[in-house]
């Protein structure tokens, strides 16, 4: 990869994975700097990596970034008890988004994770199995469970709105 | 027949489950017959996990008609079903209210990025080209370089104002004379033809000289196969080849045109930019002013490549390439 490539990727790439990293992190600071850390590498080993295998070593390299940070920080454990999620007060209803953004933030890293790589990324499973060293089966599975977690929760929201 | 004497033979295939049917049958049978058998019996051979892809391909799809109503909406979602199971499922949802709610929430799980959200420090995560440095290390040698031959003309031409006159006279130069000569010289030659417009005298250009009588009379080993020049060649009325390249150094290309001088390069330049590639034409005397070439070689001297050999003498600037031929 040249130069010309490796800024065209940060044009392309550079908000894609702050995006990523933010809505797995919420933290903001952190965020940027696992983009300045990718980057940076990204630079360092420019002339190893293909234009076109850039997106996925971006990607790969942010969520080992946020598996550490994870890990360090202990930012959030095992599922949270949905239960939890009836004590939403019904007057901070200001459209679907926040809703789903709560029900996003609820899951395990891990569920969060593959599927915001799914959806925002149009990542297919084997993809997203080699960025967050899963099989293919294991990424199909948490997919499902994330998904039904966040329907549940909808679901129950809905009945709790009416 | 499964016994107590062969039943070894079966039980490691029986714990990784690779027994059929009939034989795990038969073996559930035995020790249904025999519950003490495998007291004592250590297992832990068999607590080494199989690899994943020995698994996977070992498990049978789950039928379709088996399978949850969210599994398969999720499925569907996902583009996992086939044609055929899609048509099924939206049968089922077509008769099940339940599943059309179930449906539209699900729909809701797939997340939309947030376009609105933006790295803020994108223009810190930039690298400059290298050749953008190199360019600003070429602009500085070029500045310094320009700055110390602006000097030593106006030196060499206060030392040698008292015998101008004497030089005043035209003479013909070759190439080799040319790139032998100093350049304070440059000052006299343009002395002389500000002094003869002064005077209202027609201004005497100095021709063209013959190379092939100045081979003769000179050391062909003498001449230097390459090297930067100072100054280029008289070109006017001269046959030139001139040559663009198909992906010209635009940065020279700009820089050059950027010094707003009317050069021979700016002419060759206009001539042949419409049409990549190379085109044999006379320079004529009035389009282009005798040291003009001179000036703007000066301000590029870095960047210029000159050549000269037994076939004639030539200099590259970026992608575009003069050549003066020998014979015309």
């Amino acid at each position: 990869m040249n130069v010309t490539e490796y800024n065209l990727c940060v044009e392309q790439l550079s908000d894609r994975v702050y995006r990523f990293a933010l809505k797995s992190l919420k933290d903001e600071d952190r965020s940027q700097d696992i983009v300045q850390d990718c980057f940076e590498k990204l630079w360092l080993k420019k002339d190893g990596i293909a234009f076109e295998k850039a997106k996925s070593y971006l990607f790969t390299s942010a969520y080992h970034a946020m598996v550490d940070f994870w890990r360090r920080e202990k930012f959030r454990g095992e599922a949270e008890n949905l239960e939890e999620t009836f004590s939403y007060e019904p007057h901070q209803y200001s459209g679907l988004k926040p809703i789903i953004n709560r029900a996003l933030d609820k899951l395990p890293e891990i569920q969060r994770t593959v599927l915001l790589l799914r959806d925002y990324e149009g990542y297919d499973y084997g993809e997203i199995g080699r960025i967050c060293d899963l099989n293919e089966s294991q990424v199909k599975v948490y997919i499902y469970r994330a998904r039904l977690a966040m329907k549940n929760y909808l679901g129950s929201l809905k009945a709790v709105l009416g | 027949m499964i016994n107590e004497t062969n039943y070894h033979v079966y039980l490691d295939d029986f714990v990784n489950g690779l027994l059929d049917e009939e034989l795990e049958l038969e073996f559930v049978a035995f020790l249904d017959k025999h519950p003490n058998i495998l007291e004592g019996e250590s297992l832990d051979s068999f607590e080494a996990e199989l690899p994943h892809a020995f698994k996977s391909g070992l498990k049978k799809e789950i039928p379709f008609k088996e399978r949850s109503p969210d599994e398969l909406l999720v499925a569907s979602m996902e583009g996992d079903l086939t044609e055929q199971e899609e048509a099924e499922l939206a049968e089922q949802i077509a008769a099940t209210p339940s599943l059309q709610k179930d449906k539209a929430i699900f729909a809701l799980t797939r997340l939309e990025a947030d376009l609105s959200i933006k790295y803020p420090y994108k223009k810190n995560l930039r690298k400059r080209p290298v050749v953008l440095l190199y360019t600003r290390w070429a602009s500085a040698i070029a500045a310094v370089f320009i700055l110390g031959m602006l000097l030593f003309r106006f030196l060499g031409a206060d030392q040698s104002s008292d015998s101008r006159q004497a030089r005043i006279t035209p003479q013909t130069q070759s190439p080799s004379e040319i790139q032998t000569r100093v350049p304070g010289e440059i000052a006299d030659s343009r002395e002389e033809i500000a002094i003869q417009v002064a005077e209202g005298r027609k201004p005497t250009y100095k021709q063209p000289s013959d190379p092939q009588k100045n081979r003769k009379q000179e050391n062909p080993s003498s001449l230097p196969n390459q090297t930067f020049a100072i100054e280029a060649p008289d070109l006017h009325d001269e046959l030139v080849l001139v040559r663009l390249e198909e992906n010209p150094d635009m940065e020279t290309n700009r820089q050059v045109l950027a010094s707003g001088d009317q050069s021979v390069w700016q002419w060759a330049y206009k001539k042949v930019r419409g049409k990549v590639g190379e085109a044999e034409i006379i320079v004529p005397e009035k389009e282009i002013p005798r040291d003009a070439a001179n000036l703007v070689l000066a301000k590029v001297a870095p960047v210029i490549q000159y050549n000269q050999d037994g076939n004639g003498s030539s200099f590259r600037i970026g992608g575009l390439e003069i050549n003066r031929r020998t014979t015309h």
